[in-house]
């Protein structure tokens, strides 16, 4: 490839990166940052690749950069996902159903117990078969408590030689532990597939 | 199908192929992983697929702060240094969820779509 046209091709390059730079100086710096040193290595890697293939299938920088697209749609896209995370919570087309049955299975796990001990094993179940729990939370809402809320019930019976403090502490122990893997149940049914919010939000300039 | 505005489906297909993008890619991920080039490259080459290759950084940078992927950095021999993607476990739990939503919807929509041949629907 003669001189002149990596003199062309590098002036290409560096009016798309401009370009690029002045639309995503509204996204969140880190989003800014993240997705020009992508956009770039994305095209130094076409231009190594450029530079080692033989020339019959040697792509031109102009058409990488085509295939690229516009900078202004790549930031579009950066910036819709930022309100996409920012609005993880909202529910999605398929959400209410998923949720619905996030929460029965949270219902069974704590008071599916009372039914003679079915519903709590017809919420394990649920627990288990769901893709939306990683296994540690499958775990911990199988091992605290089993039977659930049922499992409490049995404290004043147990704790009748001890001390009272002891009894109490255990009691809330007992109550409360179901209830916080309850809320890490609910929270992970509400986040998947969407992330956590992000800090920052898009301001359109 | 006079109900319908005119572009209405060529809109719809567009926010289809948006909200079905980020399994595509968990699914390119799913057997090896990829460097940012060659996974944009590949996709960018399946026909319909995406508009513009660039568009595709942001949702790999989001399926990385869903925690859906995980990067690593290796040097290359020939290019500036790689940012490889690779499957996650909850991206595995993703694709799987999905593959198999997606398998019923497209099964009921063939079946609809077969039966609404004689009966017009409205």
């Amino acid at each position: 490839m003669s001189r002149s046209h990596d003199i062309t091709d590098d002036r290409l390059v560096a009016d798309y990166l401009n370009k690029l730079a002045a639309a995503a100086a509204g996204l969140p710096a880190d989003r800014r940052a993240e997705l020009f040193e992508e956009i770039s290595l994305h095209i130094a890697e076409a231009r190594a690749v450029q530079a080692t293939a033989a020339v019959a299938i040697r792509p031109a920088v102009a058409d990488v950069l085509e295939r690229l697209g516009p900078p202004e749609d790549i930031v579009r896209a950066a910036a819709d996902d930022t309100e996409t995370d920012a609005t993880a919570a909202a529910p999605a087309p398929a959400a209410p159903r998923r949720r619905v049955l996030a929460i029965g299975t949270v219902i069974l796990l704590l008071l599916g117990g009372l039914l003679i001990g079915l519903g709590w094993i017809a919420g394990v179940a649920m627990l288990w078969t769901s893709a939306r729990w990683r296994t540690s939370d499958k775990l911990l809402g199988t091992l605290v408590w089993p039977g659930g809320f049922v499992a409490i019930l049995s404290i004043p019976r147990f704790g009748a030689g001890l001390p009272p403090l002891l009894a109490l502490l255990l009691l809330l122990v007992g109550v409360a532990a179901p209830i916080v893997v309850a809320i890490r149940l609910l929270r992970r049914a509400w986040r998947m597939p969407g992330g956590p919010p992000p800090p920052h939000t898009y301001q359109p300039a | 199908m006079r109900y319908m505005v005119a572009g209405e489906a060529g809109n719809l297909v567009a926010q289809m192929r948006r909200g079905v993008l980020p399994y595509c890619v968990l699914a390119m991920l799913r057997d090896k992983e990829q460097y940012g080039f060659e996974l944009v490259h590949a996709l960018g080459g399946i026909d319909g697929m995406v508009t513009g290759e660039g568009t595709i950084y942001p949702l790999l940078a989001r399926l990385r702060r869903q925690g859906l992927v995980e990067t690593t950095w290796q040097e290359s021999t020939a290019g500036p240094p790689r940012k490889y993607y690779r499957l996650a476990g909850a991206g595995e739990e993703a694709l799987a969820e999905f593959t198999e939503s997606w398998q019923r919807l497209r099964e009921s929509v063939d079946e609809l779509l077969a039966r609404s041949g004689q009966e017009p629907l409205r």
